[in-house]
């Protein structure tokens, strides 16, 4: 039915068994669960960050949520709108949504599709600084006939309709309580923001912004059943150690949330016996973005411009020796161990198709390629070079302990087939800022190669691969804004990228993305290293968790429980 | 007396100020990025317009001038209508914190009880081991006690806290399982079982913390008596026939206080400014965490308000030192 | 009160602060293995032959990488300790001496003194890491970073000591004598002023070492300071910390050092300072 069918057994979420006779309401006390990060806001359209989305997500509910596979699920609605069932017009530009009967918000009002018409408001109203506005993309009107209906009306045909309302990132808010909070005034409704009203299974009791939030049951939640637990506390700060310490050493909490922490100390912390370690993945991969532009700094002004092409990265051999001689598997297991597999695509679901000779590192392929394309060592000193001129590499990334390590051995193995690499680490704050004075961010990619993590919302890679067109090159022009960071441009590309776009029908659209992400991986574009997943910890007595890279991870909190011996 | 001290307070006002302007200036040319937190899969044109949301795009010299009236105007009179009702703050934006949309007052407030509970009761108790250590590591100076005291106090000095705290947990949480290792901020003192509960989980960061005041304090208790000893006064006491424990307590004591005195005063911010590594290890989550977390979160506002307001801090208690210093010595006049 | 220990404390301070001096400036000449040199096959090994401290995640040895180490932490404390000391003591002597200087110097001082220091570091480091190693090279950029940040932020204790040693001692009837004979400011300030306040400068400078190893530690775990792939012990200790109950070496031998060169160097201070005080020569 959706792209997501055909992504069954990407996700290694562990899933469990749910519980038989479901508990009464609030009979399993309290669940603590710990967030080194911790939640800033409970308003997850001023925030986008995944704490904060996380947090608010026991209390605001999208209407379709994605499960631990990667497939919607219906969750404020009876029933997903496709072409099929009408739901969606034929000419992909309306989608009809029609709300649960008798949803109430946790005041004891109604949700009405204007709570819907409201949300697209909110996020889209000037000057409002929302950061999901991207979902909102193309929507011009969301139409009310009835109290429950609402139909969200694109500008273009949407092949893919499902952006608004749709997964975590999305939710809806009361249009009673934000109503005078558009726009510039959205950060003035401190109390709306702090404490949001919302139809999921809890409601805000306390909240310190960056401290702690504590929850208490939503009275009128949907399933007189649960939640199971009477109170929830999300404590933040710390460190990710410590975090993994609380759960698997001391057993002070129950759940602690993104432990990247090298393989043997959560092997040995689990082996306490107090607790488990859990992962899923997503769409998350680590990868090295290669520069096609040249970002000599006597090029002045025109450093890293699509006009003057790298001198040694132009060439596919030498980028494609950089692939051949990377030993992906140990760099997975080095940073990332439960967390981690090596990937040499960067769609998930593209992930059983690979060559699997990528995974094989080939030190004297490598070599053997670059004789052949000219790059010598002709004057001994261990570098190749071809013309004069060195095959010397800048490569730099964000300062964090797992990416310099993973420098430090890549640029031994590139060392060994005969190319000099220079690392730099650039402080994260900077790296990923979007400051166009700056340097040294991610986008002027002043370096040949970079290595950072991407990832893409949903399960739609749709804009994600689009980023990679000619036009999103960044220039001094855009104010170096743009997400191409690697200035190619491939006009086969660009078509493939456009067929997109227009493209209905789920096989389709998955041969077409696949099509794309093999040309990005074949030309040496990006060079995949690591699939990233969440690895999170849980004490054996709490039930009921399925651990999803794909929604908020604590999506079905109302189903967890105290499992009772 | 009183004039001395108005007209300190006088000069402190500009001094605050430039403190301002510095800590402005260097925020302002940083070059971090509130926006570098959030996951790439927002666009960076998105990032932009959250920018502009925050006010980032005005000039310099403009928020500046709305930080100022923000934090020497707004905020004070949102003070006095919360203690009396009034209305003065009526239609005026509150200084915003970046990361939370929130007001950075009411931040700062929150994090305050807990940074003071820890924060101070370390102090007091590192104060209160270190002064006996100090007057009796003098007393028999180069004695197996003063060497003693003096190896533990430099290791307290040496062993940096994100390294002893873990070492604690270690022993006393994971291994004993005596203590906790998370600080619950939301425990309310109400009865003994929550006292008891209150002091468990104190245990471990006031243990680090007070190492380290215990180890600086006691230092300067140790030299300012010896100072003393050496002195006639106490050679004349002694010939005198006056007992050991009455010249120590009688004469030596108040005369070496004098200058510990204002050492203690002065390190009194420190306990409003929090123990930001401590804070950060058993997730006491106070002011010095507030701080961390926003300067790595390129949170201006909230930097800028804890330094100066910080700032303030010591400048009072430099204050205090000073007629702390007056009171126990009548040989220094105001004037 | 017997004064036979106190030379005790000087010699055995001295001593092992030379020992650890030397073992640290001839690391590499004692101990061949590179501190970069990873070796894949050997990650996360306990102590053995080929590696008597063990090797950390990437298979590195950890004896080379303390050594290398040491050598970063004790530059770092030492040229701390100088840069301080020359600041504190030039606008010490300058308040001292000058009479027209001495109010707004110590307005200086008072202020820097009621400055917010760990903020402020913090926030000069963010601030001006991009721009320096774009200069000099990542490494390079942040240890003159480091070592200006906390030279430039620890003067002032020294400036007021100083400067009231400078009063006293101007005070003095030979020095009072000289001024009258007309003799140089410099020339009084190098022969009689700053010899008499050596045993204040020491005692500073002891101390400003000190701060400077612990808080460059302090930076590492705040992620402030040098970058990961950059063996100090600060930083070592930072990382040994996470494996604490499964590898304590990698934590307790970086962590042992930065207490003992502390030790050491206090012990050598107050040693100084006991033969320096004349109170103490009678």
């Amino acid at each position: 039915m959706t792209l997501s069918t055909t992504l069954t057994g990407m996700a290694l979420g562990t899933l469990m068994a749910l519980p038989l006779g479901a508990a009464e309401r609030g009979a399993d006390g309290e669940v603590r669960i710990l967030y080194w990060q911790s939640p800033t806001t409970l308003n997850p359209y001023l925030s986008g960050g995944i704490k904060d989305n996380d947090a608010a997500s026991l209390i605001l509910e999208p209407l379709v949520r994605y499960d631990p596979t990667g497939e919607m699920i219906p969750w404020l609605v009876d029933e997903l709108p496709t072409l099929e069932n009408g739901g969606v017009s034929a000419d992909q530009t309306r989608i009809t949504w029609r709300l649960k009967d008798g949803l109430r918000w946790s005041d004891g009002t109604a949700v009405t599709s204007a709570d819907l018409r409201f949300s697209w408001q909110y996020c889209t109203a000037e000057g409002g600084g929302c950061a999901q506005v991207a979902k909102f993309t193309d929507v011009v009107d969301v139409e009310t006939p009835d109290p429950r209906t609402a139909t969200v009306v694109f500008s273009k045909p949407k092949p893919f309709p499902y952006g608004p309302f749709v997964g975590a990132q999305a939710p809806i808010l009361q249009a009673a309580q934000f109503a005078d909070c558009l726009g510039t005034r959205a950060p003035t409704c401190t109390e709306a923001n702090f404490a949001p009203i919302g139809t999921g299974p809890y409601r805000v009791k306390e909240f310190r912004p960056g401290d702690v939030v504590v929850y208490e049951i939503n009275p009128e939640y949907r399933d007189p059943w649960k939640p199971s637990f009477a109170t929830v506390t999300i404590k933040g700060g710390g460190t990710a150690e410590g975090a993994a310490r609380a759960v698997l050493e001391t057993g002070e909490f129950d759940y602690a949330w993104n432990l990247q922490l090298s393989p043997d100390v959560l092997l040995r912390k689990q082996a306490r016996g107090k607790g488990k370690v859990i992962s899923a993945f997503g769409s998350l991969v680590e990868r090295i973005a290669v520069n096609f532009s040249d970002p000599d700094p006597n090029l002045g002004a025109a450093r890293s411009t699509a006009a003057h092409p790298n001198p040694v990265l132009s060439d596919a051999a030498v980028r494609r020796a950089l692939s051949m001689a990377l030993d992906r598997r140990l760099l997975s297991e080095i940073g990332y161990g439960p967390a981690g597999r090596p990937a040499c695509n960067l769609l998930p679901f593209a992930a059983g198709d690979t060559d699997p000779a990528c995974l094989q590192q080939d030190l004297e392929g490598a070599r053997a390629l670059l004789d052949q394309a000219g790059w010598v060592d002709s004057d001994g000193d261990g570098v190749r070079d071809k013309d004069g001129t060195k095959l010397r590499l800048v490569f730099q990334t964000s300062t964090n302990a797992v990416r310099q390590d993973f420098q430090a051995v890549i640029k031994e193995w590139w060392r060994q087939i005969g190319i000099e690499t220079e690392l730099r680490n650039i402080d994260a704050s900077v790296f990923f800022g979007t400051d166009p004075g700056s340097p040294d961010t991610m986008q002027r990619f002043y370096a040949d190669v970079q290595m950072f993590a991407g990832a893409y919302d949903g399960t739609d890679p749709e804009n994600y691969l689009a980023s990679w067109t000619c036009g999103k090159a960044p220039t001094p022009e855009n104010q170096w804004q743009g997400s191409n960071v690697s200035r190619w441009c491939d006009p086969a590309y660009d078509a493939m990228a456009a067929k997109m776009a227009v493209t209905g029908g789920i096989d389709a659209r998955t041969t077409l993305a696949k099509a794309m992400s093999d040309a990005l991986v074949e030309n040496g574009v990006v060079l995949p290293l690591v699939d990233r997943g969440r690895v999170s910890a849980l004490v054996h007595d709490l039930g009921g968790v399925a651990i999803n890279a794909w929604d908020s991870e604590l999506w079905n909190i109302a189903d967890w429980h105290r499992i009772k011996n | 007396m009183l004039n001395y001290t108005i007209r300190r307070l006088t000069m402190a006002l500009p001094t605050l100020l430039a403190i301002s302007l510095i800590v402005f200036a260097l925020m302002e040319l940083a070059p971090g990025d509130p926006m570098a937190r959030l996951p790439l899969s927002i666009s960076p044109e998105v990032k932009a317009q959250m920018r502009e949301a925050l006010g980032l795009d005005a000039p310099s010299h403009v928020r500046f001038g709305k930080w100022l009236w923000q934090l020497g105007v707004v905020e004070p009179s949102v003070w006095i209508d919360n203690l009396f009702g009034t209305a003065l703050a009526e239609g005026q934006t509150r200084m915003i914190s970046w990361q939370t949309r929130g007001p950075v007052m009411e931040l700062i407030g929150q994090r305050l009880p807990q940074t003071l509970w820890v924060v101070g009761l370390a102090y007091l108790v590192g104060t209160m081991l270190a002064l006996p250590i100090g007057i009796w590591s003098a007393y028999r100076q180069y004695s197996a006690f003063d060497q003693i005291a003096t190896g533990v106090s430099i290791i307290g000095f040496a062993v940096p806290p994100f390294f002893s705290g873990v070492l604690l947990i270690l022993l006393f949480s994971v291994h004993l399982e005596w203590l906790p290792s998370v600080y619950d901020t939301t425990l309310q003192v109400s009865g003994w079982d929550s006292f008891t509960q209150q002091l468990r989980q104190m245990a471990l960061p006031v243990a680090v913390l007070s190492l380290q005041t215990t180890a600086q304090i006691s230092r300067y208790m140790r030299s300012a008596m010896l100072d003393h000893l050496g002195q006639d006064y106490v050679r004349a006491a002694r010939a005198r026939g006056v007992s050991e424990g009455g010249m120590l307590l009688r004469h030596v004591l108040p005369n070496a206080l004098v200058p510990v005195v204002s050492v203690i005063a002065l390190g009194l911010p420190q306990i409003f400014a929090g123990a930001i590594v401590t804070e950060q290890i058993f997730r006491v989550n106070g002011v010095g965490h507030l701080l961390i977390t926003s300067i790595q979160a390129n949170d201006l506002p909230t930097v800028q308000t804890i330094t100066v307001l910080l700032a303030a801090l010591i400048v009072v208690s430099n204050l205090i030192a000073d007629l702390a210093y007056g009171a126990l010595d009548p040989r220094i006049r105001y004037d | 009160m017997t004064n036979a220990r106190r030379p005790l404390a000087l010699w055995f301070g001295a001593w092992l602060l030379g020992l650890i001096v030397l073992s640290t400036a001839l690391g590499p000449m004692l101990w061949g293995l590179p501190v970069d040199q990873m070796d894949l096959a050997a990650r996360n090994q306990g102590p053995s032959a080929a590696h008597p401290l063990g090797t950390d995640q990437l298979g590195r040895d950890l004896l080379a990488r303390v050594l290398a180490g040491g050598r970063i932490s004790l530059g770092v404390g030492a040229l701390a300790m100088l840069v301080s000391v020359a600041l504190g003591t030039a606008i010490g002597v300058l308040a001292g001496m000058v009479r027209w200087l001495d109010g707004p110097l110590m307005r200086l001082t008072d202020l820097f003194l009621s400055l917010p220091l760990l903020p402020l570091v913090l926030i000069a480091i963010t601030l001006f890491r991009a721009p320096l190693s774009a200069a000099f090279g990542p490494e390079t950029s942040i240890f003159v970073l480091v070592v200006t940040v906390i030279g430039a932020t620890s003067w002032m204790p020294t400036a007021r000591v100083v400067r009231g040693e400078v009063l006293s001692v101007m005070g003095r009837s030979y020095v009072m004598a000289a001024r009258s004979t007309g003799t140089r400011g410099v020339t009084i300030a190098t022969r009689h002023v700053l010899p008499n306040t050596r045993s204040a400068i020491i005692v500073s400078a002891t101390l400003s070492v000190a701060a400077a190893i612990i808080t460059e530690s302090t930076l590492s775990f705040l992620g402030l300071g040098f970058p990961p792939d950059f063996a100090t012990w600060g930083r070592l200790l930072f990382d040994g910390t996470a494996y604490l109950s499964d590898y304590p070496g990698r934590a307790l031998w970086p962590g042992a050092l930065i207490s003992l060169s502390v030790l050491a160097i206090v012990y050598v201070g107050d040693g100084l300072r006991d033969r320096g005080d004349p109170r103490n020569l009678r």
